[in-house]
């Protein structure tokens, strides 16, 4: 079995969704952790074209992009599947973890903003995940129904994340009020071995 | 088998990229032509998340993202693979779509504000244009060797919308002696019979885009 190398900073949520769908599916791998302000000759050399974290290393092969190495993991191990097996089903997970990718903007809106443009960046964000949760969550315990998957993994830092800038910016967004059901999925998802305590304080 | 529709418009290059992935698949399918500007209420009732197109429709289900579309069509029809066999192969693939999902939005849109914002959108594409030059294509004929695959067709809009693009911003991105590999994968993939016989025409495009601008 060839060695995996996991190249990571650890602030940074993209490099734990890789450390949890390693985890999930068992597979032992080495952790690196970056710094990003002193980038390593291996980093350079992984990943050309960002230069960023976080990077699989299988064997020799380097894969970059947190989203493109999760479908790596689920392919190269297929055991605890992390998708699932009807391709409607897996459209649909690829489609959710795809609207992530195009909240981002939202979520970054809502952490640089200040006083008029902070309430709108909040009033966009909660508009945002409304759409999540009513039509990707629903009333599953977490997106991949009684275990957590891709989708989850995709938007696991949401709850810890979104939690220390709402403090930060004294504006709360995620709330039993406003997405319950949102706000019990990150609460879920936070209490899986796999994720908690995973997360330094932010 | 369910029937496969596409609602789609033209020009997009967007409703493009799943032709091509259908025509190439061989799979049939019926069309249907959107109007954006009225959006039919299946288009509504299908894509209620971002009521756009391209939606794919099959045997009743909708998938929407025309990327998301070409990984349901691999997986739901694999006779004449988009993509490649080997996992790491597939992760590059689907890496340098990404790079292109990620990047080529800026060409679209900042090359059509001005001043400071269309010179960075201009060097940020130039950058874009030089990354793929240099690191993705290699000595292939397409992206993932010598056939057509879903990152040719996430690619496909360099082969004509870039031109239209060019001219109706004023501004020459493209030089074929700068770039001599991408030069050679637009020409490639032009001749390709199935992208050949679905492209949309330069002229025609530049009247539709100049009206929208």
């Amino acid at each position: 079995m060839a060695e995996v190398k996991l190249y990571g900073f650890w602030p940074s949520p993209y490099s734990h969704r890789i450390i949890w769908a390693l985890k999930l599916k068992g597979v032992e791998y080495e952790y690196i952790e970056e710094d990003l302000s002193n980038k390593s000759e291996s980093l350079l050399k992984y990943n050309p074209v960002y230069k960023k974290t976080p990077v699989l290393v299988h064997g020799d092969k380097p894969i970059a992009e947190s989203l493109v190495i999760l479908e790596y993991i689920e392919e190269t191990w297929p055991e605890n599947p992390l998708l699932p097996k009807d391709p409607y089903e897996r459209a649909m997970a690829r489609f959710w973890i795809q609207y992530g990718v195009d909240t981002v903007a939202a979520l970054r809106a809502f952490y640089q903003g200040s006083g008029e443009e902070l309430e709108k960046a909040a009033t966009e964000l909660l508009e945002s995940l409304k759409i999540l949760e009513e039509q990707g969550l629903g009333d599953k315990r977490f997106f991949g129904g009684e275990s957590m998957n891709l989708v989850d993994i995709s938007y696991g830092a949401l709850g810890y994340w979104l939690a220390a800038v709402e403090e930060v910016k004294g504006v709360k967004v995620l709330e039993p009020s406003t997405l319950p059901r949102l706000h019990a999925w990150a609460k879920n998802l936070d209490e899986l071995p796999v994720v908690k305590g995973k997360h330094s304080g932010l | 088998m369910a029937e496969v529709k596409l609602l789609g418009t033209w020009p997009s290059p967007f409703s493009y990229r799943v032709i091509w992935a259908l025509k190439l698949k061989g799979i049939p399918y019926e069309y249907f032509e959107e109007d954006l500007s009225n959006k039919s209420p299946l288009l509504l009732q299908c894509n209620p998340v971002h009521k756009k197109i391209p939606v794919l429709i099959h045997g009743g289900k909708s998938i929407c993202e025309s990327i998301v579309i070409l990984e349901y069509l691999e997986e739901t029809w694999p006779q004449n693979p988009l993509m490649p066999d080997d996992p790491y192969e597939r992760a590059i693939a689907r890496f340098w779509v990404k790079f292109v999902e990620e990047k080529g939005v800026e060409v679209w849109i900042k090359f059509f504000s001005s001043g400071e914002e269309k010179e960075k959108a201009v060097k940020d594409s130039l950058e874009m244009l030089k990354t793929i030059e240099e690191q993705a294509l290699g000595k292939k004929k397409f992206f993932c060797g010598d056939k057509i695959s879903s990152v040719d067709i996430a690619y496909g809009w360099m082969a004509r919308w870039l031109e239209v693009i060019e001219e109706l911003a004023g501004v020459k991105l493209f030089e074929p002696q700068k770039f001599p590999r991408l030069h050679a994968w637009m020409k490639d993939f032009e001749d390709e019979p199935v992208i050949k016989e679905n492209l949309p025409g330069h002229d025609e495009m530049l009247v539709y885009f100049k009206h929208k601008l």
